[in-house]
């Protein structure tokens, strides 16, 4: 657990970035906002890349900027790994060289526990200049790379955004359990609400340069008034859920969360794994009364817990309660004027599709 | 009709010992032209590029004044050594340095320019100070440019003749150049040994050209170095 006290005040040209926060580092930290918010400055803040108008950041014991005192700790003494949107690997360096830079640099001595070259599966891409690698090794070098560097924070600021999708669900895997493996604390900054939900452990939402919302993830997704924020498509719900069956006669996995059940397509992990599921609003139907004769495997039981506010389209959001979990489900105004839901109300919840976090 | 290989040999000794020093002297002010967003940029850049279109006999002009023994950087030069910037083998250099300076400190500049800044702070976030920024970064991505520099300095050197006039005094052994060599043959109607030297100075020039259009090939090649 690592405390970071931050205090900005910094234009950006047509808003200002404006946080006041303490907190406690522990896992990923994700920040979550629309392009402009913000987000990329907050980081580059943070590695000293960017001074502050005025400013007061404290990591742990150390006293990195106090715009006050004229304290100014510079960007290559922070001990910050940063991973760029764009690798930004050392073009005349082969891959293996990058990552010696890195090395070299590290200001933390002592044996590492985890083998960062087996780790990310570099040792086929040791000799190669980095000017032959796809994108998605790219920016796997990158994230060893810093890594190497033994940094005591890690910045990643889109990482995954440049990359196919199917290195993307492999790099983010590699995020998550590498973050936790070296116990290195970590910042994710992406507008991806997809990203979010698999990687993070607490959310920030940011938008014009403030902090909107805060939490841990789940929670967060759930809130209702950041449909702006996540999107129209993308607002939906995370929680977490056990492998308690493979089913391969049907090709299906079954989890459970609570006391309830789900299935799902596909021969996933490996029975007693704990994994996440995003559950978009767009899938999640509801009904009054248990629906027969129907395709969707997955109805379970929900009291509706509240109803989002004062919207002139056509839909509107309802979240659910389902054991400990919470669902965020999108329906029109008229069914849900139609089924006269209100808080409190006994339901099932319906669910068209979840997605499981790549393994 | 002989080949004066002394003038030839003291011409190779003023281009080398010239090139070598500005290629030092010429990376810190091309890293500052490259890097600052000061207006005295504009003022320096503008008293680099000077020799450049100046006629050479206007430099040689001050400079006979200015390393006068009774001139301020000749006297000092006297107290220093004990020998004369005029007509000597130091001063030919020191004016070399000044004349070849936009030859060395251009190219320079454009390199350093190309070098993508967002490397830079990829290399800080790894705990990399400036000067290590410098050494390990920008100097290797920078290798065309130093080539450039060093074969313009190189070769403008060697064909300098203006100011050697003015300030170098033909002295065989110590100041009196190819160029020089040459020009006095001309002027004493010595055709067979101004032939000669004219030849060697083509085909060295040549070679050396060709040499460094290779060289150059070669690295931009090496930095796409296809993986195996």
């Amino acid at each position: 657990m690592t405390s970071l006290t931050l205090s900005l005040q910094h234009n950006l040209g047509g808003f200002r970035l404006s946080i006041e926060e303490e907190l406690s580092l522990q896992g990923v930290l994700g920040v979550l906002g629309p392009s402009g918010a913000g987000k990329t400055t907050l980081l580059r803040l943070l590695a000293g890349l960017e001074q502050p108008e005025r400013g007061r950041l404290v990591f742990d014991t150390t006293c990195w900027l106090d715009t006050e005192r004229g304290v100014q700790c510079p960007a290559h003494q922070r001990g910050v790994g940063f991973v760029f949107q764009d690798a930004r690997l050392f073009p005349h360096l082969t891959v293996e060289e990058n990552l010696r830079f890195a090395q070299q640099r590290a200001v933390r001595f002592g044996v590492s526990t985890v083998d960062i070259v087996e780790a990310l599966e570099l040792g086929s891409l040791m000799r190669r200049m980095p000017r032959t690698l796809s994108g998605g090794e790219r920016q796997r070098v990158a994230l060893g790379r810093t890594l190497m560097n033994r940094p005591r924070l890690l910045l990643l600021d889109e990482p995954v955004s440049a990359i196919d999708t199917e290195g993307r669900a492999v790099l983010l895997a590699h995020i998550r359990r590498l973050a936790k493996e070296l116990g290195v604390p970590t910042i994710f900054v992406s507008h991806q609400v997809s990203e979010m939900a698999f990687v993070a452990d607490e959310l920030w939402v940011m938008r014009a340069g403030e902090l909107i919302a805060q939490g841990p993830v789940a929670q967060v997704m759930n809130q209702l008034d950041l449909q702006e924020v996540s999107g129209a498509s993308e607002a939906g719900s995370v929680l977490s859920a056990r492998v308690t069956a493979h089913s391969r006669d049907y090709q299906l996995t079954t989890l459970s969360f609570g006391e309830n059940v789900l299935a799902v397509a596909g021969l996933i992990g490996t029975v007693g794994d704990s994994i996440r599921l995003r559950i978009q609003a767009r899938d999640v139907a509801i009904a009054t009364a248990k629906p027969g004769g129907l395709s969707i495997r997955n109805v379970l039981p929900a009291t509706v817990t509240a109803l989002g506010q004062g919207s002139d389209g056509p839909h509107i959001d309802v979240l659910l309660r389902c054991g400990d979990a919470e669902l965020r489900a999108r329906i029109t105004r008229a069914s849900a004027d139609e089924l006269a839901l209100e808080a409190g109300q006994s339901v099932y919840a319906l669910l068209k599709a979840v997605s499981v976090e790549s393994p | 009709m002989t080949l004066e290989w002394s003038a030839l040999w003291l011409t190779m000794q003023l281009a080398t010992v010239t090139t070598a020093a500005l290629l030092v002297l010429a990376t810190p002010v091309a890293w500052w032209l490259s890097t600052s967003r000061r207006v005295a940029v504009g003022w320096l850049e503008a008293i680099v590029a000077l020799p450049l279109v100046l006629p050479p006999t206007v430099i040689g002009f001050y400079l006979l004044v200015a390393f006068a023994p009774d001139a301020f950087p000749g006297a000092w030069w006297q107290a220093l050594t004990g020998g004369t910037l005029l007509f000597s083998f130091e001063g030919l250099v020191l004016a070399s340095l000044i004349y070849s300076l936009p030859f060395a400190v251009q190219p320079l500049q454009t390199a350093f320019q190309g070098v993508n800044r967002e490397l830079l702070e990829a290399a800080t976030t790894l705990g990399s100070s400036s000067l290590d920024r410098f050494m390990h970064i920008v100097l290797p991505l920078s290798r065309r440019g130093y080539l450039t520099a060093a074969v313009l300095t190189f070769a403008h050197t060697v064909g300098e003749f203006g100011i050697v006039l003015m300030i170098g005094g033909n002295i065989p052994g110590e100041t009196r150049v190819a160029s020089l060599a040459l020009y006095e043959s001309v002027e004493t109607l010595d055709y067979g040994s101004a032939h000669q030297m004219a030849a060697v100075l083509l085909v060295f020039s040549f070679a050396v050209l060709l040499m460094v259009y290779g060289l150059n090939r070669r690295i931009a090649l090496g930095q796409e170095r296809p993986h195996r």
